[in-house]
């Protein structure tokens, strides 16, 4: 009886596990159908763009050619950014913005000077009031160029200023020797800042009408510092100092050269270049404003300090060679006579003789006491006695030299000037 | 016996079950079966048109894009060529080349001028003056090539580019400003010529007499002067003269003195018929006017006739206007008292106190009963009043400039 209940206890529990193993196997199985309690719903947006229309692709035969109106704009900023895009180097693309704007800017100023309007009767004031009032348009728009090209190429730059440096001729040579211890591009950076700032400089004088109050020469002053920086931030110092000392070597030191009879080395011209510097503001002078900057009688300190140190560097004797060598007439004795080998005492001694004729020619025209007879045989008299004096100095080779190349001269300067008998007048009407 | 084999059976059935069970709960569950929970994803498609991307500054078509190195070449015909084949314009072509031309050559150049750059001092110690550095006839032969060449290739250029083409600018003559436009331009045509022919006859007459080249010249004269008188009618021809006549050159220099066009062109054409009327005289013998005893009376003469005449027709203000608008120290005067926002009025004052300080030294110089050391103190004491006085006139703020532009006469006074 025990072993039946147990049997009926084993097989409920069969049955038991059985559904449960059914149903867990129906659960794992089962489609995911399944009943759910909650619903949700994710609504995607599915987004199908159709882009504008891509470049031609790179085998397609019908491509359209690179054609240059595509880079052309009416806004200069496009067209500089076109020519970029297109690798256009940055000097390209600033010789063809430059002239381009250059262009521009010659007819809208073209517009502000061409009146058709009569303006003959007008008195001197309104005509410089006029002038005056064309002048501040110009000077506006010029400003407005150049923060134009100032935004375009990152820097300023000045058409004109390449131009000239870029003009075939003896000036730009002279110029490019001058400068050749620096590179293009320095160059042209410091022709461009001499440009501006000359441009600047005279715009002020003109607006002032040259008459300059003392803030005109503060701001004068200014405008001088502010070339210089610009040279400076272009040049090593080293090249700034060069570049003072060559200006100043351009400016009242002619004479100072061997051909000259003034014995230097070029350590030493070199060196008085730097005294001429230190005594005369030679970026004043480049902008042609030493005269407004400076009163006279500060030039004449500067160019005494100058003669004083000039003195004191050279010596006594070299010193007097250098004032001789200011005269064009020991010029002309010197280098007439320098292959001659005429010693240096002959050669100051017939230059004080032939001085010494001039000064008395010129007493002896300006004689009125005497008549003109008289006064042309007194010179003819001078003459021989010069001629004398000159053989007697340099030697008759030296002499023969001399009177070879300025024979004629030192006949004119010691007779009386020549007067041209007048045409004979056609009547007229 | 056999329910006990029954039940041993079911035992193990039920083993095998509950083992069953245990392996199906560790399986994974099937992943869209998380109870409770029903996701359903909604797919909407739509259609839009992509707005172009971010435009880029350069659209080039053609394929691969355009690169400027394509264009670029170190020969220059090419360079241009390459440009023009692209549409560039001759001018921008011509800037291009132009520019890169000059560049090159001036690195050539200075290639060239190496040499004399590392002596530079040494050379200017020499010669003494920069132009001179190139008295080197070999280096002036390679310039001289190099220019050549740099010549050539302007010219090779311009075959392709075109001549650059200067911008014709009005020709204006404002003494024809009366004019109409056309007739303008026909006499600037006219007067274009006619300075043509004067130089071809210059070089004609070269070698010919005084007399035959003056009478050459005179008939060449007249001609144009026919030529040019048929353009105007009498009117214009009337004003053109009037134009050209040194009175009207006179009252156009006139400052400080208010007038219109018309009292103008009427104040040169009173002086015009004075002088014409009024000749200046000339002494007998014009080198030594002071021995013509009638000369200086003629002039004193003449100079009344005229201030009476300018007097009645400007006033007496007027007439001092006139007068003083002629005086260039007048011109400085009147552009300080511009700069200091002063009347035209303090300018005039100024003047006067100079004129009268400039008289009164005059005065004090020509007294010979007055001992020098007398009028040295004089002078001095007259001086330092004008400064005075001038300094208080102008104030401070224009007196240095006024010492600058317009003081160098005080610095006379005293000696």
């Amino acid at each position: 009886m025990r072993a039946a209940l147990a049997l009926a206890l084993s097989l409920a529990l069969t049955g038991a596990l059985l559904a449960m193993n059914l149903a867990l196997f129906q659960a794992r199985t089962a489609p995911p159908v399944a009943a759910a309690d909650r619903k949700v719903t994710v609504t995607t947006t599915r987004l199908v763009r159709h882009p504008s229309p891509a470049p031609t692709p790179a085998l397609q035969t019908n491509a359209p050619p690179f054609h240059w109106r595509v880079l052309e704009s009416p806004d200069y900023a496009v067209y500089a950014a076109n020519l970029r895009a297109v690798g256009c180097p940055e000097r390209t693309l600033r010789d063809i913005l430059l002239p381009d704007i250059e262009k521009l800017y010659e007819e809208r100023e073209a517009e502000v000077t061409d009146s058709a309007a009569d303006t003959f009767w007008e008195t001197a004031d309104q005509r410089d009031a006029r002038q005056r009032q064309r002048a501040a348009k110009l000077r506006a728009l010029e400003l407005e160029k150049r923060a134009l090209i100032q935004r375009l190429l990152g820097a300023e730059w000045s058409y004109a200023a390449l131009k000239e440096l870029r003009t075939e001729g003896f000036g730009a040579a002279l110029v490019e020797l001058l400068l050749g211890f620096a590179d293009t591009s320095q160059t042209e950076l410091m022709f461009t800042a001499h440009e501006l700032r000359g441009a600047d400089a005279k715009a002020y004088l003109a607006a002032t009408e040259g008459i300059l109050l003392d803030d005109d020469l503060t701001q004068l002053h200014a405008l001088r510092d502010r070339f210089e920086g610009e040279l400076a931030r272009v040049l090593a110092p080293s090249e700034s100092e060069e570049l003072r000392r060559r200006l100043a070597a351009l400016n009242g030191m002619e004479h100072l050269a061997r051909r000259n009879g003034v014995n230097l080395t070029g350590g030493e011209l070199r060196e008085i270049s730097r005294l001429r510097a230190d005594t005369h503001d030679v970026f004043a002078m480049v902008l042609d404003l030493d005269d407004e900057l400076y009163p006279e009688v500060l030039r004449q300190q500067g160019d005494a300090a100058f003669q004083e140190l000039l003195r004191r560097f050279l010596g006594p004797e070299r010193f007097a060679d250098a004032e001789r060598g200011k005269d064009q007439l020991f010029r002309e004795l010197f280098q007439s006579t320098e292959k001659q080998g005429v010693a240096k005492t002959a050669l100051v001694q017939a230059y004080e003789a032939r001085r010494a004729a001039e000064r008395q020619a010129q007493e002896i025209r300006a004689d009125q006491q005497l008549s003109g007879e008289e006064r042309a045989l007194l010179l003819a008299a001078l003459r021989a006695q010069t001629a004398q004096a000159l053989a007697r100095s340099l030697g008759p080779v030296g002499f023969s030299a001399y009177v070879k190349q300025h024979g004629q001269q030192l006949t004119n300067a010691l007779s009386l000037p020549v007067t041209r008998p007048r045409a004979a007048a056609v009547p007229t009407q | 016996m056999s329910l006990r084999r029954y039940i041993l059976g079911t035992v193990t059935a039920n083993l095998a079950l509950v083992g069953a069970l245990l392996w199906q709960a560790a399986r994974s569950p099937s992943p869209a079966t998380a109870a409770g929970l029903n996701v359903t994803t909604n797919v909407v498609t739509e259609f839009v048109n992509e707005p172009a991307p971010p435009a880029p500054v350069v659209k080039v078509p053609g394929s691969p894009p355009f690169h400027w190195s394509q264009v670029e070449a170190t020969n220059y015909l090419t360079y241009a060529t390459n440009l023009l084949a692209i549409g560039c314009p001759p001018e921008t072509a011509r800037d291009v080349l132009v520019a890169r031309v000059a560049d090159a050559f001036l690195v050539r150049a200075r290639e060239l001028t190496r040499p004399l750059q590392g002596r530079f001092w040494e050379v200017m110690a020499e010669r003494g003056e920069l132009k001179e550095l190139f008295e080197n006839a070999a280096l002036e032969e390679l310039l001289k090539g190099l220019k050549a060449e740099r010549e050539r290739v302007q010219v090779d250029l311009q075959a392709v580019l075109g001549k650059a083409v200067p911008a014709e600018k009005p020709v204006r003559n404002e003494q024809f400003g009366h004019l109409p436009e056309s007739k303008q331009t026909e006499v600037a045509a006219l007067d274009s010529r006619h300075g043509e022919e004067i130089s071809t006859l210059n070089r004609e007459v070269a070698q010919a007499t005084p007399a035959e080249r003056s009478a050459k010249k005179k008939a060449l004269r007249d001609r144009q002067q026919t030529e040019r008188r048929v353009l105007f009618s009498d009117g214009e021809w009337d004003e053109a003269e009037l134009r050209r006549s040194a009175q009207a050159a006179q009252v156009r220099e006139l400052r400080g003195f208010s007038a219109t066009a018309d009292e103008l062109r009427s104040l040169a054409r009173t002086l015009r018929d004075f002088d014409t009327t009024h000749p200046r005289p000339t002494p007998r013998d014009p080198k030594q006017p002071a021995a013509d005893p009638d000369y200086q009376p003629k002039v004193e003469a003449r100079e009344t006739a005229r201030k009476e005449l300018l007097t009645a027709r400007l006033g007496q203000g007027g007439f001092a206007a006139f007068e003083r608008g002629g005086d260039p120290r007048f011109h400085t005067l009147l552009k300080l008292a511009r700069r200091l926002e002063l009347p035209p009025a303090s300018a005039a004052q100024w003047l006067d106190l100079q004129t009268a300080a400039q008289t009164q030294v005059r005065q004090l110089r020509e007294n010979v009963d007055l001992p020098a050391e007398a009028r040295a103190l004089a002078l001095l004491a007259l001086r330092v009043e004008t400064e005075r006085t001038l300094q208080a006139a102008v104030g401070a703020r224009g007196w240095s400039a006024y010492q600058r532009h317009a003081g160098d006469w005080l610095g006379q006074l005293a000696k």
